[in-house]
C-alpha cells in the first residue's frame, strides 16, 4: 500500500500541481468529468449491456403496469414485486463494474481530499500539534523541532490520552517539516504546509502507524515506523469549503454530484446503458 | 458528588428552553422571497454603539483620543441624543426603530410581568408552543407548529425603505428577534436568546462549589465536578427535550484531561478537541444536543479554564445557536447567519454575549470578563469589516454592544467615590476609555467607505452614570403605606412573596416600573380604575421628594406617570403606571427589581455592576455624530429614524410627528 500511495501521490501531484492556480471548483468539475467518463467506460466494457437494457425495460414495464392498473390491488402488488425483482437483477448486473470503479475512485478521492479538502495554516497563527505517544512515555517525553516555526509555550503531556501537544507558530509560508524527536533519539517527521493565503496545495492532517484504513485515508505521507515510539502526529488544518451558488460546500459533494450528472448526461451520446 | 448546587432561574429556563425547542423542532422555513431594489444612489451607514456616553465622549474628544469622531464632529456635528423613558436598551432601541414611545411599541423593560401571576417573561420576544401534542407513554409529539414572535409593535424604519425598493442591511439590531424579515439582510441582536431561551445562562464546573452556596447565581449554574485519575468529566445541560413528557434536559458530555504538569487540560467534546492553558478561552466548540438519534440540535460554546489548583474551575458559556444551522431564525435570509460565519468564523449569536452576570457573582474575574469582551469585540469588528466591504447602496445599520456591557461592570474603576471602590480597581481605570478609542477606529473604517453623497451616523441609545446607591422601591412603597407585608421574612424572597395583596396599592418589578394593584388587571387588584390617575400622581409626587438619608441629595429626580408621559397607550396590561427616574448615581436595588421587599430602602451598591443608565433619562443622554448636517435635524432618539429616512426623501415616519 505504501508503494501504491507513493506512486499515486506522484501521479496526482503531476496532474494537480499545474492546476493549483485554477479555481478549485473548476478542477473538481474537471475531475468529475474524467471520473464520469471512466465510470461509463467500465460500464461499457465490463457489464452485460444487453441484459442491463432488458432489465431496465422490464422495470419500466412494471412501473407502467402500476400506473395503468392502479385500481386493481392484485395487479398493483404483482407489479411492485416485479419492480423489486428486476431492481435486484439490475444491482446484480451492475455489481462487477461497481466494484471495478470503486477502487480507483476511492484512491482518486483520497488524493483529491489531500489537495482540496483542507485550507491553510497561516504564518503567525498558533496551531496545536498533537502526537500520540506509543506506550507510556513516562518522564522521557519527545520534543518537537521544525524549521520556520516557533514554539509558543511549553509542551503538554496528557497521560490519560497518551498525547503530547505543542503550540506551533509558523513564521513563513511554504512547506516545512516538523520533527518529533523521542527520548531514544528516534525522529518522526511530519509535513506541514504553511499558506500565505488560501492557496491549493497538498496537505495531510495525519501521519500514523501502518494500517490499511489509515493509508487509504491519508496517503500523502508514508506510515510511521512502529518502533519509533510515536503512534500518530495530527495537524489541525481547517476544512476547505468551495463556493457554489452562494453556498459553501465540501468539495466531495460537488464532485459526486457532478460525476453523477456527467454520467447521466453522457450515457446516451456514448451509447452506454447505465 | 451530588447534583447541582444552586440555581434560581434554572427550572423556568429549562422549561422555556424546551418550549423554544418544541417550536424550533417544527418551525417552518420562512424563506426570503426575491425582492427587487432600486438604486438609492447613496450609502447611509448608521453605527449604533450601545451605552456610548456623551460626557465621557466629550472628555475623550477634548483629550484628543478620538480623532475620527472629532473629524465627524467638525464635518457634520456632535450633540447629545435624548434617550427614551426609561433609558433601557430594549426600550431605547425600540423607540429608535419605530419612532414611537414605549406606550405605542410596547417594550417597557428587559422583562415584563404577567399581571395575573406576576410571572416574568422576556419583553421583546415570545415562543408560542405547538397547540396540540400527541402523547405516547413518556414521549410527546407536536401535531401543530409552534412559532417565535417579536413583541415589538410599530413599523421598523427599514420597512419603509424596503417598501420603496431601497436595500437595507440591519446587523445585530437590538429588540429585533426573531428578525423582522423585512430587511434585505438582517442578523438579530440584543434579545436573541441562548438555547435555553434566556438572555444567557452560564455553567461553572467547580471542584469547590460551596464557594458559591451563599451567592445569588441567577444567570448561571454551579455544577460540582471532580478530577478523578487525571480526568474531569461533566455534562453541560441544555434545554428540556421537546419530545419528552417529563422535563428532561438534553446534555452534552465533555472530558477535561489534565496534563502531567497540572497547567493545562485537553477538552474532548464529541469529536472536538481543545488544549487550554489556565486562564485561556477556547475557540468555539460546536456541540450537538441529542434531539433525535441522527439529528442532533446544533449549538456552540466557549470554555474558559479558570484554574486547576487548588481546585478545578471550568466556565462554559451559555449554549449559543450554531450560526451555520441555527435552530431558530436569527437572520434574513435564513442563510445570512451562515454566510457571516463562513466569511469571518463562528460568533456569538446570543444577543448580550458579555457575561456580566457571571462577573457580578464573581464566577468571572474582571480580567476574564475583559478577555471575553475582547473576543466579542473582535468577532464584531471582523464581521463589520465584511459587511462594510459588501455594502454598495442603501442603508446599513451595524450595532456594537460590548461598550455598554463592559461599562456596567467596570465603571467603578473610574469612580473613586464609589462605595465599593478599592485600590485594585485603579488598574482598570483606562479600560472603558480604551474601548471608546477602539470604536473610534471602527468609525474611521466607516468614514473611509463614504462617497461624496453618503452619510455616516454614529449614535448611541443612552449614556452612562455611576451607580453608587441603591433604592429598594418596594421597601419605599411599604414605608409610604402603598405596599403591605404579611410576612417580613417571606418578603425577602423574590416574586413579592410576602406581600399582603388585600392592602397593597402599588408594587415594583423590573428596573424602573411601578405598577398599581389595579382591579381587573392584577389578580388581586384593589385599586379601582377611577383612582388610577389620582393615585399615580400622588405616588409620583411623593417619589420626587425622596432624598437619600446618607447624602441628603434627591434620590429620584423624576417620576413619570405613563398615562400622561406616553402618547401611545396600546399595551395597558403590561405598561407600568409609573416610570421612576432615579438621580444620577442612584438606581433601583437589584433585589427590588426581582420583587423583594428589603428591610432598608437605601443601601450602598457593592456589586461589580457599578455603572448604569436606568435613571432619569435627562442624566444619561446618548451621542449623535453625523458626517454632514442632517437634512432634518434630530436631537432625540425617537426622531432620529425619521431624520435618517428624510435622507432618502421619505417623510411622515412616526418620530417626525412626536412631541418632545
Amino acid at each position: 500500500m505504501t508503494l501504491v500511495n507513493a506512486l499515486l501521490v506522484r501521479l496526482a501531484d503531476a496532474v494537480l500541481a499545474p492546476l493549483a492556480g485554477l479555481p478549485p471548483v473548476a478542477v473538481v468539475a474537471g475531475c468529475a468529468l474524467g471520473s464520469a467518463l471512466a465510470v461509463l467506460a467500465v460500464m461499457r466494457f465490463t457489464s452485460n449491456q444487453a441484459a442491463l437494457a432488458a432489465v431496465k425495460r422490464r422495470i419500466h414495464a412494471a412501473l407502467l403496469e402500476m400506473r395503468l392498473y392502479n385500481d386493481d390491488l392484485v395487479a398493483l402488488v404483482r407489479a411492485q414485486g416485479e419492480v423489486l425483482r428486476h431492481n435486484l437483477s439490475y444491482v446484480g448486473l451492475s455489481l462487477v463494474p461497481l466494484v471495478i470503479t470503486a477502487v480507483p475512485l476511492t484512491l482518486a478521492i483520497a488524493q483529491l481530499q489531500a489537495w482540496y479538502g483542507y485550507t491553510g495554516i497561516t504564518p503567525g497563527t498558533p496551531v496545536v500539534v498533537t502526537a500520540a505517544v506509543a506506550g507510556n512515555a513516562g518522564a522521557a517525553l519527545p520534543r518537537l523541532e521544525g524549521a520556520g516555526v516557533d514554539l509558543a509555550g511549553p509542551p503538554r503531556f496528557f497521560p490519560t490520552l497518551g498525547e503530547m501537544t505543542w503550540r506551533v507558530v509558523p513564521r513563513t509560508p511554504g512547506p516545512t517539516t516538523l520533527r518529533v524527536v523521542t527520548a531514544g533519539g528516534a525522529v518522526v517527521e511530519k509535513h506541514l504546509y504553511v499558506s500565505a493565503g488560501d492557496e491549493v496545495a497538498r496537505r495531510s492532517p495525519v501521519r500514523e502507524l501502518p494500517s490499511f484504513v489509515g493509508q487509504l485515508l491519508y496517503p500523502s505521507e508514508p506510515p510511521i515506523e512502529a518502533a519509533a515510539g510515536v503512534a500518530a502526529i495530527h495537524l489541525p488544518y481547517p476544512e476547505r469549503l468551495l463556493p457554489v451558488a452562494g453556498q459553501a460546500v465540501h468539495w466531495l459533494y460537488v464532485y459526486l454530484a457532478l460525476t453523477l450528472a456527467f454520467v447521466l448526461l453522457l450515457r446516451k451520446p456514448l451509447g452506454v446503458v447505465v | 458528588m451530588g447534583g447541582r448546587v444552586v440555581t434560581q432561574m434554572r427550572p423556568r429556563a429549562r422549561v422555556a428552553g424546551g418550549v423554544l425547542l418544541a417550536v424550533c423542532a417544527l418551525a417552518l422555513a420562512t424563506g426570503c422571497g426575491g425582492r427587487s431594489h432600486v438604486v438609492a444612489g447613496r450609502k447611509v451607514i448608521v453605527l449604533g454603539i450601545d451605552g456610548f456616553d456623551h460626557e465621557l465622549t466629550r472628555e475623550l474628544l477634548a483629550a484628543g483620543r478620538l480623532p475620527n469622531l472629532a473629524r465627524l464632529a467638525t464635518q457634520g456635528g456632535f450633540s447629545p441624543l435624548a434617550t427614551s423613558t426609561p433609558p433601557l436598551s430594549p426600550v431605547a432601541w425600540s423607540t429608535f426603530i419605530t419612532g414611537l414611545d414605549p406606550g405605542a411599541h410596547g417594550i417597557f423593560d428587559f422583562i415584563h410581568r404577567e399581571p395575573d401571576t406576576l410571572a416574568s417573561f422576556l419583553s421583546t420576544s415570545r415562543t408560542v408552543p405547538p397547540g396540540r401534542m400527541l402523547t405516547l407513554g413518556p414521549w410527546q409529539f407536536p401535531l401543530s407548529s409552534g412559532r417565535v414572535e417579536l413583541l415589538r409593535g410599530g413599523e421598523a424604519f427599514w420597512e419603509v425603505l424596503e417598501g420603496r425598493g431601497i436595500e437595507t442591511t440591519i446587523v445585530r439590531m437590538p429588540a429585533n428577534f426573531p428578525p423582522s424579515g423585512k430587511a434585505t439582510r438582517e442578523l438579530s441582536g440584543m434579545g436573541t436568546p441562548d438555547m435555553l431561551g434566556t438572555y444567557g445562562i452560564f455553567t461553572l464546573f467547580s471542584s469547590k462549589p460551596d464557594v458559591f452556596e451563599r451567592r445569588d447565581v441567577s444567570g448561571g449554574v454551579i455544577q460540582p465536578i471532580d478530577v478523578i485519575d487525571g480526568v474531569a468529566r461533566g455534562k453541560i445541560e441544555g434545554p428540556s427535550h421537546p419530545y419528552r413528557v417529563t422535563p428532561t434536559p438534553m446534555t452534552v458530555e465533555f472530558a477535561a484531561h489534565v496534563d502531567a504538569s497540572g497547567q493545562a487540560v485537553q477538552l474532548v467534546v464529541g469529536d472536538e478537541r481543545r488544549v487550554l492553558e489556565v486562564g485561556e478561552w477556547s475557540s468555539w466548540v460546536p456541540v450537538g444536543l441529542p434531539l433525535l438519534p441522527l439529528q442532533p440540535l446544533p449549538g456552540e460554546v466557549r470554555f474558559l479554564l479558570k484554574s486547576l489548583t487548588p481546585y478545578f474551575e471550568l466556565y462554559v458559556s451559555p449554549i449559543n445557536f450554531d450560526p451555520h444551522a441555527p435552530a431558530l431564525p436569527i437572520s434574513t435570509p435564513e442563510d445570512y447567519a451562515a454566510e457571516l460565519a463562513d466569511a469571518e468564523g463562528r460568533y456569538y449569536t446570543q444577543g448580550m454575549p458579555e457575561d456580566t452576570r457571571a462577573r457580578n457573582v464573581e464566577a468571572l474575574t474582571a480580567d476574564e470578563l475583559l478577555a471575553q469582551a475582547r473576543i466579542t469585540a473582535d468577532e464584531n469588528r471582523r464581521q463589520f469589516r465584511y459587511v462594510l466591504d459588501g455594502f454598495r447602496d442603501g442603508l446599513l445599520f451595524y450595532y456594537f454592544g460590548h461598550v455598554d456591557q463592559v461599562s456596567h461592570v467596570m465603571w467603578r474603576s473610574m469612580d473613586p467615590d464609589h462605595p465599593a471602590y478599592t485600590e485594585a480597581d485603579a488598574q482598570y481605570r483606562a479600560v472603558i476609555g480604551d474601548l471608546y478609542v477602539e470604536m473610534d477606529a471602527v468609525v474611521g473604517q466607516a468614514m473611509a467607505a463614504l462617497g461624496p453623497n453618503d452619510l455616516l451616523v454614529v449614535m448611541s441609545d443612552h449614556g452612562f452614570a455611576p451607580w453608587r446607591r441603591a433604592v429598594n422601591v418596594n421597601s419605599w412603597l411599604r414605608d409610604h403605606g402603598y405596599l403591605a407585608v404579611t410576612n417580613a421574612r417571606a418578603a425577602l424572597e423574590p416574586g413579592l412573596a410576602g406581600v399582603d395583596w388585600t392592602k397593597t396599592r402599588a408594587y415594583a418589578v423590573g428596573l424602573n416600573g411601578v405598577y398599581l394593584n389595579l382591579q381587573g388587571r392584577e389578580a388581586r387588584g384593589i385599586v379601582p380604575p377611577a383612582d388610577v390617575a389620582r393615585l399615580s400622581a400622588e405616588i409620583a409626587a411623593a417619589m420626587e421628594g425622596t432624598r437619600d438619608p446618607a447624602t441628603n441629595a434627591p434620590a429620584i429626580t423624576k417620576a413619570f406617570v405613563t398615562a400622561t408621559a406616553f402618547a401611545g397607550r396600546a399595551y395597558p396590561r403590561i405598561e407600568p403606571d409609573i416610570v421612576v427616574g432615579y438621580a444620577r448615581g442612584t438606581r433601583v436595588a437589584s433585589d427590588s427589581a426581582l420583587g423583594i421587599v428589603a428591610a432598608e430602602v437605601f443601601s450602598d451598591n457593592r456589586e461589580p455592576w457599578s455603572g448604569d443608565h436606568s435613571m432619569d433619562p435627562a442624566h444619561v443622554p446618548g451621542v449623535l455624530f453625523t458626517s454632514r448636517p442632517l437634512k432634518v435635524p434630530s436631537d432625540r432618539l425617537q426622531t432620529l429614524a425619521a431624520s435618517i429616512l428624510a435622507e432618502f426623501g421619505v417623510t411622515g415616519f412616526p418620530g417626525a410627528r412626536s412631541t418632545p
